[in-house]
């Protein structure tokens, strides 16, 4: 078997309810209303674009009602690149306007990210296809599963990309600087808790302390989620390995959520949704135990 | 032509997000990555130095406040104020800000003893967790 990525066969059904998931995962995420009247900060397009006009209810309800018919099109892969369009420009207009505040959040680039991903194995299909293709508005199984793969790609390289960065920004140094997450846990356990006044966890209290007295314990446990993000490519070698890294993965986020009280719904999501593929293996269970089901004589 | 390099699409994705870095929807993902031995949040206090909590009386987030502050005081220092300067005048914004933004059933009881907007930092040394806190801003009783 070739090292390599690999566009898995998936089924009809499985992407229909990949895409159903994931859809659902956008309409639920995206703002309901945005409070921001000015963006003193501007990030990315917002240094070219006004988007302030989001925060009025009678302009962004249209649009949210504009959102989700592109959601249903994307979904039952009908005219996919307008509707891959019209999320990505929802997605990327509300994301600029929240992160041009002065405080960037990274709970919605993974979202943009994935859209833009099948947005451009949509619009390469477009563009080399015939008049045919135009005319016709329904996405063949291979396109679909390219788009699914594309999908794949955006979320691995997301976090093979936060490694990286982890060392660059480091200088090559943060498994030897995991000593230092101590004050970051205190930070984040702190910030829970003075935006509610709810007790964080016994763990909030007892891991910046153990990291602290047992550093090269510490050290060993942590760079274990460094290297989970930096080889998440591994995902794409195949079903299997996408759902075992997909389980990999969400087991990290739960253990950040637990210590830190940092939470990556988004992300999860789409562990759950593009490499774990739940439907998958039940339908594989199901499979399984008719087969052992012992036969009437 | 590029066909024997495996995994060229992720290679290809990791690269524009490396090089475009901090520009939704991209981004180079940098949370935790200098791993600094040093953090710090914002606590805002009433007369009583008692905790006022974040999303229920301002409806705000502590670490919008610790980002928000940190992109202010960076853009005051490279303009030419000084760091001690810097630090007063981009927790003052804040403070108003979210004082601006509380809630207004609640805005005449917090304001009435005063808000002090204080700075908690966490440092690793020898070993150990060492907190110290200094009181950036504050908003007189009205």
């Amino acid at each position: 078997m070739k090292f390599d990525s690999k566009i898995i066969p998936y089924a009809g059904w499985e992407m229909f309810l990949m895409r159903a998931f994931f859809g659902l995962a956008v309409w639920m995420g995206s703002p309901v209303f945005l409070p921001y009247t000015s963006q003193p900060h501007p990030n990315g397009l917002a240094h070219f674009i006004d988007f302030t006009a989001l925060a009025s209810p009678e302009f962004f309800g249209p649009l949210r009602a504009l959102l989700l018919i592109a959601i249903v099109f994307y979904v039952i892969r009908v005219w996919t690149l307008p509707a891959l369009t019209v999320m990505f420009g929802m997605v990327v207009a509300a994301g600029s306007l929240e992160n041009s505040q002065g405080a960037i959040n990274h709970t919605f680039q993974c979202y943009g990210l994935v859209i833009l991903g099948q947005w451009l194995v949509s619009a390469w299909s477009t563009a080399k296809g015939s008049a045919a293709r135009v005319f016709d508005p329904i996405d063949s199984l291979s396109l679909q599963r390219l788009g699914i793969h594309a999908a794949k790609v955006a979320l691995v390289a997301s976090y093979v990309t936060s490694a990286i960065t982890k060392l660059i920004e480091s200088e090559g140094g943060w498994i030897f600087r995991t000593v230092n997450l101590a004050p970051q846990i205190v930070k984040s356990n702190a910030n829970s808790y003075v935006n509610a006044l709810v007790e964080p966890g016994w763990l909030a209290g007892a891991a910046p302390e153990f990291i602290v007295h047992n550093p090269v314990i510490s050290s060993i446990l942590i760079s274990g989620g460094l290297f989970l993000e930096l080889f998440a490519f591994l995902a794409l070698l195949g079903r299997w390995q996408a759902a075992i890294y997909g389980i990999l993965l969400i087991s990290m986020h739960e253990m950040i959520a637990h210590v830190m009280n940092l939470h990556f719904p988004t992300f999860q999501n789409l562990c759950l949704i593009f490499l774990v593929n739940i439907p998958f293996l039940v339908c594989l269970t199901i499979r399984g135990a008719l087969r052992l089901r012992p036969r009437a004589a | 032509m590029l066909g024997w390099i495996p995994f060229r699409e992720v290679i290809l994705s990791v690269a524009v997000l490396l090089l475009i870095g901090e520009n939704f929807p991209f981004s180079n993902f940098p949370m935790y990555s200098s791993l600094e031995d040093e953090s710090f949040y914002f606590v805002v206090t009433n007369s009583k130095d008692e905790i006022l909590p974040y999303a229920t009386v301002f409806r705000f987030r502590a670490s919008f406040a610790s980002k928000s502050y940190k992109t202010e005081y960076k853009k005051l220092v490279k303009s030419g104020v000084p760091k001690e300067e810097a630090s007063r005048r981009s927790a003052a914004k804040i403070l108003d800000y979210m004082v601006a933004r509380a809630e207004p059933s609640m805005k005449p009881r917090i304001l009435k003893g005063g808000l002090k907007f204080t700075e908690v930092r966490t440092t690793v040394k020898n070993g150990e967790l060492i907190e110290t806190r200094t009181t950036f801003a504050e908003v007189p009783p009205r």
